[in-house]
């Protein structure tokens, strides 16, 4: 029934099309270099309004909305530092694979699925060419 | 006809089926007898063949005529001067698009075992049909005299006896596991890359124990910085033990490092008998990295 489908589903990715986009960075996202390399991610845990308010009402010091830190391992950091928002995914993909000595296919799941946690929790976007 | 270099090609060998293909095509496992390959992450051939194990029979004609209903080709009238080699072993029938020479698909019946392979190049077809000759004049679908059967997929390669069947698999990034049974006995074969990183974590000893995912403890384990290995003789009462609880209590482990290539490869043999020490070392000397 249209009056209750509102939200009309978009034709997923096909494969090519998805090795196609672009990554690029949330620029909001605060992150850094540790001295090894790998990098570190600050993020703020998003909490609703009703939440927000009982936590800045126990909390003392204040009113800083509460973080959270991931640190990424040596690869996640190496593919993290290629996502220039210039590189395909299929770019990444096989920056990856020469770097690593794995396979393409291999690289491709590795990388894709990285790229998909990161989309996910919002620390990229995809850029899709037309 | 152009043959290409041997070095330029890589042998690809899964489930009983065998050919050579150029170097730089990735080959993906997409079932039991179901492959793709492909180019800069581009479809090129899928190549599919039914399991011989189902017990259904298929007829050459049956498949053919799905297979021009659901694709619109057409059966060629003549089959080109390059496909003589494999004609003396496969019963041949390519299908065409209708303005095209060059077969899009190809469904070969072999002349000794009565395998059906269905070949299907993705357009657009590559331009240089001699490759395509080469990967067929290489195609081998049944094992050889002498019963042992060839695996090469990515960059490993391996023998097994005949009997062998193919259990499960998963080619997750960096790690591949292939199991195998034959009667009581499983066989695991596993790679990991790169090698390097595995081992900032861990050495080679915890590995073998956090892979064959046995109750082991690192001093059962002996090691060096090229192998680490175990093997169970257990006590008739832990034999019975074992059977009551349903596991293997005879085992053979072992991984290695291939230094030079960057890669650990291990094997883990499980039975309920005990395990011939010349079978583990069989498998292990036919097991190897390819350098791609």
């Amino acid at each position: 029934m249209k009056l209750f489908s509102s939200k009309r589903k978009s034709r997923p990715l096909s494969r090519t099309e998805a090795l196609a986009c672009i990554p690029k960075q949330n620029s909001d996202l605060t992150w850094e270099e540790l001295e090894n390399g790998d990098i570190l991610f600050t993020y703020p845990i998003p909490l609703s309004p009703f939440f927000q308010s009982v936590y800045q009402r126990f909390s003392k010091k204040r009113v800083e909305p509460p973080t959270k830190k991931l640190q990424l391992d040596e690869m996640g950091s190496y593919v993290w530092k290629l996502i220039d928002g210039e590189k395909s995914v299929k770019e990444i993909i096989a920056t990856f694979a020469a770097k690593y000595k794995v396979t393409p296919t291999e690289a491709e799941t590795a990388v894709t699925s990285f790229i998909k946690t990161l989309g996910q929790r919002g620390f990229i976007g995809l850029l899709q060419l037309e | 006809m152009t043959v290409l270099p041997d070095s330029l090609l890589q042998e690809t060998a899964w489930n009983g089926v065998r050919l050579q293909c150029p170097a730089n095509w990735d080959v993906i496992v997409r079932g039991d007898s179901h492959l793709l390959f492909e180019h800069n992450f581009t479809p090129y051939l899928e190549l599919r063949w039914p399991d011989t194990d189902s017990g259904k029979t298929h007829s050459a004609r049956k498949l053919l005529d799905n297979l021009k209903q659901q694709t619109g080709l057409f059966p060629a009238r003549s089959i080109p001067p390059g496909w003589k080699k494999v004609r003396t072993q496969y019963d041949i029938h390519l299908l065409l698009q209708e303005t095209k020479e060059t077969p899009q698909a190809a469904l070969l019946i072999c002349k000794t075992c009565k395998k059906v392979l269905l070949f299907y190049f993705f357009p657009p077809l590559p331009a240089d049909h001699n490759t395509i000759t080469t990967l067929f004049d290489s195609l081998q679908c049944h094992p050889h005299e002498g019963g042992e059967t060839v695996w090469a997929i990515q960059d490993i390669r391996f023998t097994l006896p005949e009997k062998c069947a193919l259990s499960s698999y998963t080619f997750d990034a960096g790690l591949t596991r292939i199991t195998f049974s034959s009667g009581s006995r499983i066989i695991h074969l596993c790679r990991l890359a790169p090698a390097s990183h595995r081992l900032q974590s861990a050495d080679l000893g915890q590995l073998l124990i956090r892979l064959g995912d046995l109750p082991l403890e690192i001093e059962n384990i002996e090691q060096d910085s090229k192998l680490a290995s175990h093997s169970s003789h257990p006590s008739i009462f832990k034999q019975v033990l074992s059977r009551l609880k349903r596991k293997l209590p005879f085992h053979e482990m072992y991984l290695r490092h291939h230094q030079d290539c960057d890669r650990l490869t291990g094997l883990f043999i499980l039975d309920k008998k005990p395990i011939p020490k010349t079978y583990a070392e069989h498998i292990l000397n036919h097991y190897e990295i390819i350098q791609l």
